[in-house]
C-alpha cells in the first residue's frame, strides 16, 4: 500500500496536517502566556515550519527526481533562510 | 532592378546592446550625483536642501549623464518589436504593445530625471520646492512599473506562443520567466506611496532595490536573446538568398 | 483478471514516474522564478519583519494578538490540502486519465477560493475596526506581507484555471503534462510560503 504513489502523497498531508496542529497548539500556549522575549519552543515552531517547507519540495514538489543541482538550491533556501530566521528570532 | 537590401544587422544588434548601456551609464550617473544609494524619502527639507547645495555640479554632471543615456532605451524597446513581430502572425498586436509600454516607460525617465536636474539648478531655492521637485522624480520614477509590467507581459505572451508553434522558436522558454519574475518584483511598489521609512518606502530593499536588481538583469538576459536571435534571423536569410535566383528573391522578401 | 493487470500496470506505471531520475519538474525557468521569489521577495520580508521586530517587541505581540490564530490554521490547512489535490491531479495526468486529473484540479482551485474568500473577510474585520497597513510596523508587514501572498494566490488560481481547462479537453494540449507541472510548481511555491507566514504572522509575533 505504501508502494501506491497515492497514498504516499496522502500520507505525507497527512504528516503536514498534524504538524501544523501541533504547531498552532504550542504558538497558542507559548505566544500569549510568554509576553515578548525569544522562546525555544516558538524557536522550535518556526524551524519545523521550514522543515515543512522542505518536505513539500521534496514529495510534492516532486524534487526526488529532480537533479541534483536543483535539489541542493531549494535545500540551500530551506537551510539558508530557516537558519537565518531562527537565529534572528532568537538572538535579535 | 535593384537588388533587395538585406537586414541591417549590425544596427539591431546596436539597438541591443543598447539595453545593458542603458543600465550601465544610467546607474553609473545616479551613483555619481550621489543619488544612489537613494535617500530616504524621510529626511527633512533642510537636509535634503543641504544635499542639493554640496557638491552641486557633481551633481548635476551625475544626472546629465543618466538623463542623457535614458535614450538608449529607445531603440532597445525597438528591437525588441521587431524580434516580436517575427514572432507574431498578420496582427502583431503584442510587438504594438510593448513598443507602446517602451514609450510611456521613456516618458517617466526623462521627465523624472530632468526634475532632478531641476532640483540642481537653484539648490538655494527654499528648502520644500527642492523637497517637492525630489519627491516628483522619485515617486514616478520608482512607481512607474505599470508600462515596463506591459512591455514584460507582451514579450512573455510572444515566446510561449511562438515555442508553441513554431519548429525553430525566436526566444528560449526561460526569459518568459525573466519576464515574468522582473514584472511580478515590482508589484510591491505600489506601496510606497504610503510609506517614508522602511522596506517599502522608495528607497526600500523590497520598493527598490530588489525590483532595481531584476530590472537591470532584465537587460543583459534580453540583450542576450536578441543578439542570438538576431545573428539567427541574418544567417537564415543569407541561406534563403543563396538558395533562390536574385529575382525570385524579391518576392520572397515582399512576402518576408 | 484483466482489470487486474490494469490496475498494476497503473501503478507501476506511476511508481516508474515516480522514481524517474533527473526530471525537471515543469522546466528550469518556473525554477527560476520560484527560487528568486522566495529569496529575493519573501525572504527578505520575513527577515525585515523579525528585524523591526526587535525594536518594538511590545507592539508586534498587542498586534499579533489582534490576529485569529484559528484562522491562519485554517488558512495553512485549506493551502496543504489544495497542494495535495495539485500532486494528485499532476499524478492523474501521468496515469492519462485526464477527468480524474480535472477533478483533482478543480478540487484544488476551489480550495484556493476558499483562501482568498476568507483572507477578504480577514481583511474586512481588520479594516473594520480601523487597522490598516499604516497603522504601525506590525500592520504594515501583516497586510504587505500577506498580501503580496494574496496576489500570489489569485495568479495561482488563474494558472489552475488553465490546467483545469486543458485537462478538460476532449485533445490534449501540446506540453500538457508540462505546462501542468509548472502550474503546479508555482502553486506549491504558494503553499510553501504561507507555511513560512502564518508562523512567523500569527504564532510567533
Amino acid at each position: 500500500m505504501l508502494a501506491n504513489p497515492r497514498m504516499q502523497v496522502v500520507l505525507v498531508w497527512l504528516a503536514l496536517v498534524v504538524v501544523t496542529f501541533v504547531s498552532w497548539g504550542v504558538g497558542l500556549e507559548h505566544g500569549v502566556s510568554r509576553g515578548t522575549g525569544p522562546d525555544v519552543a516558538m524557536a522550535v515552531v518556526l524551524a519545523v515550519a521550514f522543515v515543512k517547507t522542505q518536505l513539500v519540495g521534496t514529495f510534492f514538489m516532486e524534487l526526488r527526481m529532480a537533479p541534483l543541482p536543483l535539489r541542493l538550491a531549494f535545500s540551500a533556501w530551506v537551510v539558508g533562510v530557516g537558519a537565518t530566521i531562527v537565529a534572528m528570532y532568537l538572538w535579535l | 532592378m535593384r537588388s533587395p537590401r538585406p537586414l541591417d544587422e549590425a544596427a539591431l544588434i546596436m539597438c541591443a546592446r543598447c539595453g545593458p548601456a542603458f543600465v550601465l551609464i544610467f546607474f553609473s550617473g545616479l551613483i555619481i550625483s550621489g543619488q544612489f544609494p537613494v535617500i530616504s524619502p524621510n529626511m527633512t527639507p533642510e537636509q535634503l536642501a543641504t544635499f542639493y547645495r554640496t557638491d552641486t555640479n557633481m551633481i548635476r554632471t551625475g544626472l546629465l549623464i543618466s538623463f542623457v543615456s535614458s535614450a538608449l532605451y529607445l531603440p532597445f524597446t525597438a528591437v525588441i518589436s521587431t524580434q516580436l513581430r517575427r514572432m507574431e502572425g498578420s496582427t502583431p498586436i503584442l510587438a504594438y504593445a510593448q513598443f507602446a509600454g517602451g514609450m510611456g516607460t521613456i516618458v517617466a525617465l526623462l521627465f523624472t530625471m530632468s526634475l532632478l536636474l531641476i532640483a540642481a539648478y537653484r539648490p538655494e531655492r527654499a528648502p520644500e520646492i527642492t523637497q517637492m521637485l525630489h519627491d516628483a522624480s522619485w515617486i514616478t520614477n520608482v512607481i512607474t512599473l505599470n508600462t515596463y509590467c506591459i512591455q514584460y507581459a507582451a514579450i512573455a505572451r510572444a515566446v510561449i506562443k511562438d515555442n508553441e508553434y513554431s519548429e525553430e522558436p525566436i526566444f528560449p522558454r526561460w526569459i518568459i520567466y525573466i519576464n515574468y519574475l522582473t514584472g511580478l518584483s515590482f508589484i510591491i511598489d505600489v506601496m510606497l506611496a504610503f510609506y517614508r521609512t522602511g522596506p517599502f518606502a522608495w528607497n526600500g530593499l523590497l520598493a527598490l532595490y530588489v525590483p532595481a536588481t531584476f530590472f537591470g538583469a532584465w537587460f543583459f538576459c534580453m540583450a542576450h536573446v536578441l543578439t542570438k536571435a538576431i545573428r539567427r534571423q541574418a544567417q537564415l536569410e543569407r541561406e534563403q538568398f543563396q538558395q533562390v535566383a536574385p529575382d525570385a528573391a524579391v518576392l520572397l522578401h515582399a512576402g518576408y | 483478471m484483466a482489470g487486474d493487470s490494469q490496475r498494476l500496470a497503473t501503478i507501476t506505471g506511476s511508481l516508474a514516474a515516480t522514481t524517474r531520475a533527473h526530471h525537471v519538474p515543469g522546466e528550469v525557468g518556473i525554477w527560476i522564478f520560484v527560487l528568486s521569489d522566495m529569496l529575493l521577495e519573501f525572504s527578505t520580508i520575513f527577515g525585515y519583519f523579525l528585524h523591526d521586530r526587535a525594536a518594538n517587541p511590545s507592539q508586534f505581540a498587542q498586534g499579533r494578538a489582534t490576529l485569529s490564530q484559528q484562522l491562519g490554521l485554517v488558512n495553512t490547512l485549506i493551502l496543504l490540502t489544495s497542494s495535495m489535490f495539485v500532486v494528485l491531479g499532476i499524478q492523474a495526468l501521468r496515469d492519462k486519465d485526464r477527468s480524474r486529473a480535472a477533478r483533482m484540479f478543480v478540487w484544488a482551485r476551489s480550495l484556493g477560493l476558499a483562501f482568498v474568500a476568507l483572507k477578504v473577510l480577514e481583511y474586512g474585520a481588520k479594516f473594520h475596526v480601523g487597522l490598516t497597513p499604516v497603522t504601525n510596523s506590525f500592520y504594515m508587514f501583516y497586510f504587505v506581507a500577506t498580501g503580496l501572498h494574496l496576489f500570489h494566490v489569485l495568479i495561482g488560481l488563474i494558472v489552475l484555471t488553465y490546467v483545469v481547462n486543458g485537462a478538460r479537453a476532449a485533445q490534449p494540449r501540446p506540453n500538457e503534462l508540462r505546462s501542468a507541472e509548472v502550474g503546479a510548481t508555482f502553486w506549491h511555491m504558494v503553499d510553501l510560503i504561507w507555511i513560512v507566514l502564518f508562523p512567523l504572522l500569527y504564532l510567533v509575533a
